[in-house]
């Protein structure tokens, strides 16, 4: 998958506009003794899910490029029913200021892949945003085996609502469940013979 | 012997081969306890309603509470009420089993004990069946389990599996009372009080001993001692499957589905044991369950505790020898952590000293094959501890392990438990003739201390006298 380079035409404009943020002091304002920075990150435009997405991030300051600094990127996230950003990959800048990640598609749509500098004893923290579309009907929580049984592994997966519904849609199963039963119900049919002899028999039951 | 009202009765129900004294005395022996009641009952039913009470009164506070009033937590989640219902279901697993095995293999020694090994299949399903309702903490939502049950759940399995084998089991058992149920209607009816008469009038089914009749029993007891057998084995694997289809060391094992059913064997003899010996002593029944039998289960027992070592021995080495993630952490932990006492109390109380009891001829007495079968309880007891809890603090994500201690409310629930168990057994005990006379009758053997198989005596001597009380 191809990312757009930190280092093209596109990107230096990028770089060159956190510059002048970082200028103009619109950038998060740094502790005492911080040197204010800016980071700059780009991702694909779009990605389908289930594969590996690079993003690459770019941090500078006033003096240049920052090396050996940690970028972590994240994404929106939901989770029982809390909203949040879920950190999906990490990586170190290079000489360059550039970090460099994968992480794994697994949620549709539109996608805000935020990269973020949480900042140090030198350096301020920062973040970026950058946005792409995640397409594609994969369903990624399904292993594929080999063994398949209706109802079980395979679809038709029963749905929730009524009783007949998902008793019949595993119908092996219930087979092998009526079978045992039907077993039990010869077995009480010898026992209802011995209940019928007596009410016939010459000794009858008393 | 007690003294009993002898009513004119049909003897039909009974063949005639064996000396009509002795058969006079063992009926009067096993219907005693149904015709009389001592205060000592009483007081004993008295006792275990007020555990049982005790544990209603805690289970109400959970239910208002919440689970919180347990000692699980999100990082281990299932506690002392899962242990002691794969416990309870563990030691149902061999009453009814054994007792098929023996019946299809038309085996003679067990019969005077076949019929508590039923009873304790049906009793401890019934109490087991209830844990996994006490853990919900929303016993309401079980209907969901009907109004939303999905096959691939291996709840839904254990739900369908559990009621599959309680079914089975309740015929089963009551198959074979029928006839004992004539006797009683025969023996006691007359005397007996009128809902008592009633019962055994209903449950003896117009029982006459007719040819037709036998023949319908016995074919009726055919099917259900072959059908039950594979049904028994499948119902602790599909429990075990309960653990076994999670992604989480150590419960991630092909050989789990197996080795629950061994370990249920294992318990259930032990449990069997431990009810013959104290129904023998109870119900004055020592003519009839003699040392024999305490003997050939103890030989059981020390078969399947050595099938638990090289079940033991499969699941570590294999383990042990690829240390997956987790499996380190866990090997620790039983080994020389946190679960070290309980994991070695496990294997040499449980495993090596119930062995060497039974093994050596001066302990293979009444009184060492039941305190073998004690120790071998408590260790499977400890063992599904170790299975739960210990699978549970295996960490799945960079976090401390957690430690689990049961709440007071768990333990009473468990106490509980234990107190219906006994209950719902001597409430029956009352109701039921606890040795199937027609069958100990049926297939009464040359003589009544016929000896089952000798295990060697390694030099030492085996001059064991016959054993008339424990």
């Amino acid at each position: 998958m191809k990312i757009p380079s930190l280092v093209s035409p596109r990107l230096a404009i990028l770089g060159l506009v956190a510059g002048l943020s970082l200028l103009a002091g619109r950038l998060p304002a740094a502790a005492a003794g911080q040197e204010p920075t800016a980071i700059a990150v780009a991702a694909p435009a779009s990605a389908t899910i289930g594969t590996a997405v690079p993003v690459q991030a770019r941090l500078v300051s006033a003096a240049g490029p920052i090396p050996h600094a940690s970028v972590d990127f994240l994404v929106p996230a939901s989770f029982l029913g809390t909203d949040g950003e879920m950190k999906v990959a990490s990586g170190i800048t290079d000489a360059q200021g550039l970090a460099t990640a994968t992480f794994e598609a697994r949620i549709t749509g539109a996608l805000q892949v935020k990269a973020v500098f949480s900042g140090d004893n030198t350096y301020a923290p920062s973040t970026a945003t950058s946005s792409m579309t995640v397409t594609g009907s994969k369903q990624l929580y399904v292993p594929d085996i080999g063994i398949r049984l209706r109802g079980l592994n395979s679809s038709p997966i029963a749905q929730s609502g009524t009783v007949s519904h998902w008793l019949l849609s595993g119908w092996p199963i219930g087979a092998l469940l009526v079978l045992i039963w039907s077993t039990y119900g010869a077995a009480v049919f010898f026992m209802s013979r011995i209940s019928a002899d007596a009410a016939n028999g010459p000794e009858a039951a008393r | 012997m007690v003294a009993m009202r002898q009513p004119a009765r049909s003897t039909a129900h009974l063949p005639l081969e064996v000396p009509a004294e002795w058969r006079e005395g063992l009926e009067s022996n096993v219907l005693a306890p149904l015709a009389r009641t001592s205060w000592r009952y009483f007081a004993w039913i008295g006792f275990l309603a007020v555990v049982i009470a005790w544990a209603v009164v805690m289970y109400v506070h959970q239910l208002q509470t919440g689970l919180v009033v347990t000692g699980m937590r999100d990082r281990i989640s299932w506690g002392l009420y899962i242990i002691s219902f794969v416990f309870f279901i563990g030691i149902s697993h061999a009453g009814t089993l054994l007792s098929a095995i023996l019946r299809v293999v038309k085996a003679r020694w067990q019969l005077p004990v076949t019929r508590m090994a039923e009873f304790i299949t049906v009793v401890a399903l019934m109490v087991g069946g209830l844990f996994p309702l006490i853990d919900l903490g929303r016993p309401d939502r079980i209907l969901n389990m009907i109004w939303y049950g999905r096959w691939q759940s291996p709840l839904v399995w254990d739900f369908l599996a559990i009621t599959t084998y309680l079914t089975g089991s309740a015929i089963y058992l009551y198959l074979p009372l029928i006839p004992d149920f004539a006797l009683c209607r025969d023996r006691l009816g007359p005397t007996a009080p009128a809902w008592k008469r009633g019962f055994f009038n209903l449950a003896a089914a117009g029982w006459t001993g007719s040819a037709v009749q036998r023949r319908a029993l016995d074919r009726a007891m055919t099917i259900m001692m072959i059908v039950i057998i594979p049904v028994a084995v499948s119902v602790h694997t599909v429990v075990s499957w309960i653990f076994a289809m999670t992604l989480r060391e150590p419960f991630n094992s092909t050989v789990f589905g197996a080795y629950f059913v061994a370990g249920a064997i294992f318990s259930g003899v032990a449990a069997i044991i431990i009810l013959m010996a104290v129904l023998r002593r109870v119900l004055h029944l020592e003519e009839y369950i003699t040392i024999n039998q305490f003997k050939a289960l103890g030989f059981f027992l020390l078969a399947m505790s050595l099938v638990m070592v090289y079940f033991n021995a499969s699941e570590y080495i294999v383990t042990g020898y690829k240390m997956e993630a987790g499996a380190p952490f866990h090997f620790h932990d039983l080994l020389v952590g946190y679960l070290g006492p309980y994991f070695w109390f496990y294997l040499v109380g449980g495993l090596v000293v119930p062995a060497l009891i039974i093994t050596f001829p001066r302990t293979r007495t009444i009184k060492g094959i039941v305190f073998a079968a004690v120790l071998v309880l408590i260790a499977m007891w400890i063992e599904r501890y170790l299975i739960v809890v210990g699978g549970f603090r295996v960490p799945l994500m960079p976090y401390t392990a957690r430690h689990y201690g049961p709440s007071l409310t768990e333990w009473s629930m468990l106490a509980g438990a234990f107190a219906l168990f006994a209950l719902i057994i001597s409430v029956f005990a009352k109701i039921f003739p606890m040795v199937s006379v027609w069958e100990v009758v049926e297939h009464r053997g040359p003589e009544p201390g016929e000896e089952v198989l000798e295990f060697p005596s390694f030099g030492s001597t085996d001059a064991q006298a016959p054993e008339v009380a424990s």
